[in-house]
């Protein structure tokens, strides 16, 4: 229950409230001018004013936090489940993101506390509404103390009273149903899969659309041609996996292909040298068989010739030049021996030393052949784990692509599946669904008689839990608000009694707007009945000449009009003493 | 044989292989180095005609006779005509 609404300012006309029909009057004051209105005496403020109490996330344009209220700090009294006396809760606009809470309730988290003042993050404070207010357990994806507050206090600014399954104008269908479907005691797990679905479909819509842009579509590509990329992928990833394991390194391996170089070098630089060789003994061999010659008869018929051609100029005897002859013979053949041998023992060095040297460059070719260097096996490991990313990218994208073309069909067989279970859940769940409906229809009569027909039904819709409330309709006007507030009150009734919101139901002036007086008098009558059967509080405002009609009508509102009354004086008549 | 005949092509007769090894023998060498330099040089001036190694010692027998070639510890080298003979006269 609400108890007291006030404000640190003290022009603030604080508010209390008692249990049953609370109705917050607001009156045309005597000598006001034809020219003003109610309007912005403050009704819907209230309304604002109790919604930022209990947690609501301030916008900047939001009344509190108007220039001349932010540092304004107000305060919200209220009954707090389990505890022995009513919590009262201070929120200023000027530091909205915190509030005070005196005295707090137990299993407040200390890490969301503000040390030096007490204060509690809004956040805790939503945190702790949702577990004490509307007992909802850690776990409740889709149902928020927000979501659910705003059909227990409806207001105008955000147009909760255009569609009584929307708490707000901005909800979404899924959203506003799941809140329901907890208030009424259905399962909202399986209605807050429909939210779940819907997150899905879209990001399906997203991507199918991303994948369709010529750009996009290339990085997530279609699932045929990935399959085949893939199987190229592997095949590399294996080969150059049984690269690496049977790669064997070779300790210094730039050295011995150094070595075997030189040693190559060598043997070629020996072979050039005995070809050269080998043409010189030839040479030498022919030249010794020559010299053998051992007639020497020619020398003489030369000398003859010589000195009958050159005559004078003869200057050596003919036994001197035998003798230069034969010395010449004898060292020359010496001499051919001489090379001969030299060269032939160059020769039989030379292939001990080719023998030698191509032993010992098979053993480093072996050796080379059988590895390779170590910083060849680094590379072909950073190769693998290249292609290892790349194959593991094409595998993510394959996924990702056959994910994408094949949500559609999940997304439909979950939607009809989801159905087909809510529809059993219904089912199921009848005595709830009865409870309700028989409630509202009960409601429905007490306002328009019971010739109207009038049926709350519950229904499992492809998109989302589908709850539609129904008057029978005559065009009467004001038929829509009535259906809203039939709506509210059945459902305060049935999730209050089973534990799952708390007691009171807030409504705005407005909700009477275009009613008919009968049916006004009516609804504040079952307001005040219900309220009382049932432990609600239930808090409406009213201009005074609605509530004048309703007494027409024989409603008397006496015992349940608050004692503090709005007038539209203009200085000081509002909710906030003073204009603004 | 020594100047060209009718059977003696110039370029085998005894002065002109002589002219040609005192022409190589710008420095004393063994006789193989001279016998090598010789057949390098006629092969390289085009001078194919068959020179055995007698024909060779032949020509440096008709150089030693003229007084302008001597054997001195196993080294050939040239010397002036006019210059006294080694040993001998």
């Amino acid at each position: 229950m609400l108890r007291r609404l006030g404000a640190s300012d003290h022009r603030f006309r604080a508010l209390q409230f008692r249990a049953g029909l609370n109705i917050l009057v607001a009156d045309t004051a005597n000598g006001s001018r034809d020219t003003d209105s109610r309007n912005g005496a403050g009704k819907s403020s209230m309304i604002e004013l109790i919604h930022f109490m209990l947690g609501e996330r301030s916008e900047p344009k939001s009344l509190p936090r108007q220039a001349v209220l932010q540092k304004v700090e107000f305060n919200l009294t209220l009954d707090w489940p389990r505890l022995p006396e009513p919590v009262t809760v201070h929120r200023s606009g000027e530091r909205h993101t915190w509030v005070r809470l005196h005295p707090a309730p137990s299993g407040v988290d200390q890490g969301q506390l503000d040390l030096g003042t007490g204060a509690v993050r809004n956040t805790e404070w939503q945190r702790l509404i949702e577990r004490d207010l509307f007992n909802l357990p850690e776990q409740h994806d889709g149902v928020s103390g927000r979501n659910l507050l705003s059909f227990l206090i409806r207001r105008v600014s955000s147009a909760g009273y255009v569609s009584a399954v929307h708490g707000h104008v901005r909800q979404a269908d899924h959203d506003a149903a799941t809140n329901l479907a907890y208030l009424f005691g259905l399962d909202h797990h399986l209605a807050d899969r429909y939210r779940a679905l819907r997150a899905r479909e879209n990001a399906r819509q997203q991507m199918q659309k991303a994948a369709q842009d010529p750009l996009m579509g290339r990085i997530i590509g279609k699932v045929a041609d990935l399959r085949s990329e893939i199987a190229l992928a592997e095949r590399r990833v294996a080969e150059l996996q049984g690269q690496v394991d049977n790669f064997h390194v070779v300790p210094e391996y730039e050295h011995l292909r150094r070595r075997a170089d030189d040693v190559d070098q060598a043997i070629r630089r020996l072979i050039a040298r005995d070809t050269a060789d080998r043409r010189n003994l030839e040479d030498v061999e022919r030249a010794l068989q020559e010299a053998i010659e051992p007639d020497i008869s020619y020398l003489e018929p030369v000398y003859g010739q010589l000195g009958v051609i050159l005559g004078g100029q003869v200057r050596r005897r003919f036994d001197e030049v035998e003798a230069f002859h034969h010395s010449v013979v004898r060292n020359r053949r010496r001499y051919l021996e001489e090379e001969r041998d030299t060269v032939r023992q160059r020769l039989a060095d030379s292939e001990a030393e080719r023998g030698r040297l191509g032993a010992q460059l098979a053993a480093t070719l072996r050796t080379l052949e059988e590895g390779g260097a170590l910083s060849a096996l680094t590379t072909l490991q950073q190769v693998l784990g290249e292609q290892r990313a790349t194959l593991s990218a094409l595998q993510h994208r394959y996924e990702a692509a056959q994910a994408l073309e094949s949500t559609r069909r999940e997304i439909t067989q979950a939607r009809l599946s989801l159905q087909d279970e809510m529809n059993r859940d219904i089912e199921d769940r009848r005595g709830f669904v009865d409870e309700a409906t028989v409630l509202f229809s009960d409601f429905a009569r007490a306002l328009y008689g019971s010739d109207r027909s009038a049926y709350l039904r519950f229904e499992a819709a492809p998109n989302s839990l589908r709850i539609e409330p129904h008057i029978q309709s005559d065009n009467s006007g004001g038929i829509g608000s009535m259906v809203i507030f039939c709506f509210d009150l059945t459902l305060a009734v049935l999730a209050h009694r089973a534990g799952r919101a708390p007691d009171f139901l807030v409504h705005d002036s407005h909700l009477f707007d275009g009613v008919d007086e009968r049916q006004l008098a009516a609804a504040l009558g079952l307001a005040a009945r219900t309220a009382e059967r049932e432990g609600l509080q239930y808090i409406i405002s009213m201009n005074s000449d609605d509530l004048d009609k309703a007494g027409r009508r024989g409603f008397d509102a006496t015992p349940y009009r608050l004692p503090e009354q709005l007038t539209d004086r203009y200085e000081d008549g509002g909710l906030f003493g003073f204009r603004f | 044989m020594i100047t060209p005949t009718k059977g003696i092509a110039p370029q085998r007769a005894l002065v002109v292989v002589g002219a040609q090894v005192l022409q190589l023998l710008d420095r004393p060498m063994t006789v193989s180095q001279t016998w090598a330099r010789l057949k390098e040089w006629r092969s390289g001036h085009g001078h194919h005609a068959p020179l055995p190694f007698w024909w060779f010692v032949l020509s440096l027998d008709v150089l030693y006779a003229l007084g302008v070639l001597e054997l001195d510890r196993d080294l050939l080298r040239r010397r002036q005509a006019n210059a006294a003979p080694a040993g001998g006269e």
